[in-house]
């Protein structure tokens, strides 16, 4: 056996899957040739530390990023089981009596009521809470920015359009995303404080106003995907 | 590097073979956009990407010279009409990526969209507008009529003179603001940080009508000049003079 | 829950799996804590890039949290997930337009290996991060091959059907990525 037959047959030998004959040949031929020797320890030292290699560990950034997904995930499967029942439930009004319809209007609102909170309470928890700062304009500031109410349903609407699209998204944009909306919401909530601490200051009220309109823009750019 | 040919018949020159064995080794498929255009006075040059780097200079050439290089999986299109050059990576390329390269007369007027990716602009003199989100941007060189620059997370460069009459906005949500002007420049200032960090540098004096605020400064530098508005909300406005 | 005798099977990871399938988010995060590490080890070295590796094993836990509901426990959860993971690592090489070596002709110039063999060189004491950053330098069809094998514990047969060759093909990338191996860690050692 020459050295080049031998390098042909070394992998399988060290993976014990030579035939005896073949084995044979390959030990009297090592116990010729020095360098035959040395690839052979090389490779098994190579084999033996790769089985040993040991285990990386990700950032944390990985499962938040994973929780964030998720949720938003199963606020979109939610949403989208809600609006099916509904499609049903609209195709069989027509053939209920009045005493009917109106058990069928308790239902739904108690539903919709049992829902909303369900929903609110995913909301809150979601780790882009965007719904959070804008139930708080809403709440405090609305009447003193007419502009603002239809900022926000605005909002609401991209919100929705994109949690829908997002799914179909490559990681990196979606990450860039959450990155961007996080980057706003951030420069909104410290508007936001400052404008609470103090009324009267014109600049950050200004700022609020145009990092609202920032998020529509970020909201209807991603939009498009 | 030696190449030995063992089981093969064939006996190929050896630098030959290595060319073909560096070409195999690198394994990755890129495609490649090239156009180039006739450019007319102060053409208006747009390139709408989604994900990648964006460069433009200047050159002397009278002619736009456009390059991509992207995943296969991306499609680039343009759109010429008397106006306008229009680039731009179809929406439904969300997948890949494009980096552009592109030369232009001095004279053109460039708009840039983005989402994801650095853009430089170099000696560009015509209107420049650059809108992305998650993006670095630098402009060099800038004797722009107007700038507009509007990107939520980046920080932004600009180093160029600003003309009489012109309009220049800076706006970045998280990222610092760097204004390098000559001496010699004049302008109307707005600049706010909602991080109340504004670093006028050589430029604190000779402001007029000044107002200063801890979010704001603003006021005529020099007498008065082109609207300047530069706003950072995470992050610092920085100003040196060239 | 009974431990079966099947080699690898993991009650818990069963009974985590079945609950994460209907919902529970505990046991979701559970399965996560425990083969997160393993997954991204898998993708790391598979991409030999870090923060390509951190997306994908995103990916694959996402991937997790939407198939868990076909999961039938026929095999175990582990194979299950690592058959994910490589099935993830070989849709990104798609896209990036990276060719695995082993789709092209055997015996053309891609297999052209130098091979010292009057040499009577040793690699002396591999230290692990030598190993590693060779083993991120393998064109990407050997490295696949090589991980899959002998970072991983995957038979030949295995990975001839995960990545859609022949055993002997499988056996022939194994070899050329270990003398690969030995040659970048030799020359590193000069």
């Amino acid at each position: 056996m020459g050295c080049n037959q031998f390098e042909e047959m070394i992998s399988d030998y060290i993976d014990g899957a030579l035939e005896t004959g073949e084995h044979t040949m390959i030990e009297r031929h090592l116990a010729d040739c020095e360098s035959c020797r040395a690839l052979r320890d090389d490779l098994l030292q190579l084999v033996h530390f790769s089985r040993h290699l040991p285990e990386h560990t990700p950032s944390n950034a990985v499962w938040t990023a994973i929780q964030t997904q998720v949720k938003a995930e199963r606020r979109v499967g939610l949403r989208q089981r809600v609006a099916r029942w509904m499609a049903r439930l609209e195709e069989r009004n027509f053939s209920l009596s009045l005493p009917q319809l109106a058990a069928g209007a308790l239902a739904l609102i108690l539903v919709a009521v049992v829902l909303s909170v369900v929903l609110r309470r995913e909301t809150g928890q979601s780790l882009e809470t965007a719904s959070v700062t804008g139930a708080s304009a809403i709440n405090k500031n609305l009447l003193s920015y007419p502009d603002l109410k239809q900022i926000e349903e605005r909002i609401s609407q991209l919100e929705s359009s994109v949690e829908q699209r997002k799914a179909s998204w490559t990681l990196d944009l979606r990450q860039a995303f959450e990155r961007n909306l996080a980057y706003v919401n951030q420069s909104l909530i410290e508007c936001r404080q400052q404008i609470n601490g103090h009324p009267e200051d014109k600049v950050s009220e200004e700022l609020m106003l145009n990092a609202y309109r920032e998020k529509v823009r970020l909201l209807e750019g991603f939009e498009a995907f | 590097m030696r190449v030995t040919a063992r089981k093969h018949p064939l006996r190929l020159p050896a630098s030959f073979a290595l060319v073909l064995f560096l070409c195999a080794s690198q394994a990755i498929s890129w495609e490649r956009f090239e156009k180039t255009y006739k450019a007319k006075d102060r053409s208006h040059l747009t390139i709408s990407n989604i994900r990648g780097q964006v460069t433009v200079a200047a050159w002397s050439k009278r002619v736009i010279s456009v390059r991509a290089v992207t995943d296969p999986e991306v499609d680039v299109e343009d759109e010429v009409s008397k106006e306008e050059i229009e680039i731009s990576v179809k929406k439904e390329s969300k997948l890949g990526r494009a980096d552009f390269e592109v030369f232009a007369p001095a004279d053109t007027s460039v708009t840039i969209k983005n989402v994801i990716g650095k853009i430089e602009v170099r000696g560009i003199n015509g209107h420049v507008s650059v809108k992305s989100f998650d993006s670095d941007v630098r402009l060099i060189g800038i004797r722009a009529p107007s700038v507009e620059v509007r990107i939520t997370g980046g920080d932004i460069y600009f180093d160029g003179e600003l003309q009489e009459e012109g309009d220049y906005s800076f706006q970045s949500m998280k990222g610092d603001i760097e204004m390098s002007l000559p001496a010699s420049s004049r302008f109307r200032l707005k600049a706010r940080a909602l991080s109340e960090n504004i670093n006028l540098g050589e430029f604190l004096s000779n402001f007029k009508d000044m107002i200063k605020g801890s979010k704001e400064i603003s006021g005529s530098y020099r007498n008065d000049g082109p609207k300047l508005s530069i706003t950072t909300y995470a992050g610092r406005i920085l100003f040196h003079k060239k | 829950m009974t431990v079966t005798a099947e080699s690898g099977y993991n009650a818990t990871d069963i009974e985590l799996a079945r609950a994460a399938a209907l919902g529970d988010a505990a046991a979701f995060e559970k399965l996560y804590q425990q083969h997160h590490r393993r997954v991204y080890s898998l993708c790391l070295r598979m991409l030999g890039n870090s923060s390509q590796a951190e997306d994908l094993a995103q990916e694959v836990f996402l991937q997790v949290f939407r198939k868990i509901g076909s999961f039938r426990g026929d095999s175990a959860f582990t194979t299950w997930l690592h058959r994910l993971t490589v099935n993830q690592v070989l849709m990104h090489f798609r896209k990036r337009g990276v060719k695995l070596e082993h789709t092209s002709e055997e015996g053309d110039f891609t297999n052209v290996v130098e091979t010292p063999l009057q040499s009577t060189r040793r690699i002396s004491l591999v230290d692990r991060m030598t190993l590693e950053k060779a083993i991120s330098q393998l064109p990407p069809g050997y490295r696949t091959v090589f991980v899959l094998h002998d970072v991983e514990g995957y038979e030949h047969e295995e990975i001839g059907s995960i990545l859609g060759i022949s055993i002997g093909t499988s056996k022939s990338q194994l070899h050329k990525a270990r003398m690969r191996l030995r040659e970048l860690i030799l020359k590193k050692n000069e």
